[in-house]
């Protein structure tokens, strides 16, 4: 009897299939919750060919009843990182790049251009905003899955039928309504221990949504359209077998990512380093001496208090709890905050890096001055070393048992790197290696904080003498104690 | 002083296992009727819905009132969970 050779073998046979369409493609999965899990499986087995999972979150043990790219062992590692390694072993013809972060602060602009679809596979309405922001700026189209425990959501949004709604768009009262509640006002800072509501979900939401998630994915990268037509959520009841249900969603008249779409005409991108401060670079492209930079978000660069404490901040302000607006020398609560969204000739940040203004590579950010408009793309190496580290660790299996692998979160805990680390290496000589890849000014004390156990180690000590384990990780932290 | 228009219209939820007839006044906003939907249909209020018109298969808008919607006589509506679990 005659046996195929050929993995693809019957996915080939389905009429107008493309198996090479899906071994070019670029997808990106953001989240890697028990949708993502659903997700990361399918396009493993349809053999997508690139694929990018972002996720700042680790494993606990409620997730592993909907989760089937996690084990028991995972518990505490990073979701990105595990569900990387186990769509590899499902497939090894994807490649798989985790992203340890949020996806706002971890994804670049630039390289999200470069996908041909994402997925939403989040659990947020903020997430999800901020996820379509990105997307309609980058012309990539996303699918958003929602699930709870007797039915699921599907949505299609494609910034390149602009006349058709944005998630935006479709946020109704209720949402702008809960996505207040995180930054209370008067000054909109977050909420301390402000937590997403949990949600019940089960296995069986997760599968049937991720699975059209997936279907609308693949018609769109083999056929280029989608039988879900852009701007349309539908409804997939679960446990009571009513059929499917689709809702057109309304094009706000004045939504602002619609708004905005017309910026987005192609324009020569300037590369620029992340070690590169915003006036070298205005310098480099020959802007005039009044330019100015605009950022992502809204920053916080310095609170001064009544009481003469000022602290510089240089911060995303959404990432800003309302706690940290407490001066920590006099306890008040209500110090002034420079606050803006734009880096200018004339401001001290004008000479921070990209990096130390929290930017992530491959972001794309604008300068304007009185004649130009130019678009920059920031590079770095401090991602692809991640992912290098993690592929590099595939491709021999196992860790090497001379070396351990850990986790070192800078002091934002917004960017973090994983490297592996020899036994005998000192904790003191790992700190100074890890200030300087975070390009911490050496005067600044740091303590270096083992998350496991809360505590700063002793720096004399190696990984092996103070029992650091594999998939460890640690804080740079500000030391306050003069240790 | 004119006299306040109603709408008879039907809501059933998502699963089409309860629905309500109701006489809605034309003056009504989406966002109001929606909200009472939910006690009515015994949704979780802490759900985030969207509310479709049968007849043309799209969402209404919360600031909508029933007549600037354009809602007739006998319209069905269907409440749907928006859901934000993943």
């Amino acid at each position: 009897m005659f046996m195929s050779d050929d993995k693809y073998d019957r996915l080939k046979r389905i009429p107008n299939w493309s198996q090479e369409k899906l071994a070019q493609a670029k997808v990106a999965v953001f989240g890697c919750g028990a949708l993502g899990n659903e997700v990361l499986k399918n396009l493993a087995l349809l053999g997508v060919g690139n694929i990018w999972v972002v996720d700042y979150d680790t494993i606990e043990k409620h997730n592993l009843t909907r989760s089937v790219l996690f084990r028991e062992s995972d518990i505490g590692r990073y979701k990105a990182e595990v569900v990387a390694e186990r769509v590899k072993e499902l497939n090894p013809d994807s490649q798989v790049h985790p992203i340890l972060g949020k996806l706002e602060f971890a994804f670049g602009r630039g390289l999200l251009r470069e996908m041909d679809v994402a997925f939403g596979c989040l659990d947020g309405i903020g997430a999800r905003r901020e996820l379509n922001e990105r997307c309609y700026f980058a012309g990539v189209p996303w699918i958003d899955g929602g699930i709870g425990h007797n039915s699921g959501n599907v949505a299609l949004f494609d910034p390149r039928v602009s006349e058709t709604a944005c998630y935006q768009c479709a946020m109704d009262n209720f949402a702008w309504e809960k996505l207040n509640e995180r930054y209370p006002c008067p000054r909109g800072y977050l909420q301390d221990n402000y937590e997403e509501a949990k949600i019940a979900t089960t296995i069986m939401t997760a599968s049937v949504t991720a699975a059209y998630q997936v279907e609308v994915a693949v018609q769109l990268l083999i056929r280029e359209e989608s039988y879900l037509q852009p701007g349309s959520q539908l409804f997939l009841p679960v446990t009571i077998p009513k059929g499917f249900d689709t809702t057109k969603l309304n094009v706000a008249k004045k939504c602002r990512i619609h708004s905005s779409l017309l910026k987005k005409q192609e324009r020569e991108i300037h590369k620029v380093s992340l070690d590169n401060t915003p006036r070298q670079v205005a310098e480099k492209i020959g802007l005039s001496n009044d330019w100015e930079l605009e950022l992502l978000f809204d920053y916080v660069f310095e609170f001064t208090c009544s009481c003469g404490y000022v602290e510089t901040v240089r911060k995303p302000k959404k990432e800003i709890k309302e706690s940290e607006a407490k001066c920590p020398q006099c306890g008040n609560s209500r110090r002034a905050a420079i606050e803006g969204f734009r880096v200018t000739s004339q401001s001290e940040e004008a000479d921070c890096s990209f990096f130390d203004l929290g930017l992530c590579e491959r972001e794309i950010l604008q300068y304007v001055d009185d004649q130009l408009r130019v678009d920059i793309e920031i590079e770095s190496k401090v991602q692809e070393t991640v992912s290098d580290s993690v592929a590099n660790r595939q491709k021999v299996g196992l860790p090497n048992p001379e070396y351990i692998t850990v986790t070192v979160w800078d002091c934002t805990t917004n960017y973090s790197k994983i490297v592996d680390v020899p036994l005998d290496m000192s904790l003191g000589d790992f700190k100074a290696a890890a200030k300087d890849v975070f390009n911490l000014d050496a005067q600044i004390p740091i303590c270096l904080r083992l998350m496991r156990t809360g505590t700063d180690v002793n720096t004399q000590d190696t990984f092996q003498t103070a029992g650091i384990q594999n998939n460890d990780q640690f804080e740079l932290v500000v030391c306050t104690t003069g240790c | 002083m004119s006299q306040e228009q109603y709408v008879k219209i039907t809501i059933w939820d998502q699963n089409e296992t309860r629905k309500k007839d109701v006489d809605v006044p034309l003056s009504m906003k989406m966002a109001a009727f929606k909200k009472a939907s939910k006690v009515a249909l015994k949704v979780d209020a802490a759900l985030p819905c969207r509310l479709q018109l049968k007849r043309t298969g799209t969402d209404m808008n919360d600031e909508d009132t029933f007549q600037s919607a354009g809602i007739q006589n006998n319209d069905v509506f269907k409440l749907m969970t928006n859901n934000p679990g993943g």
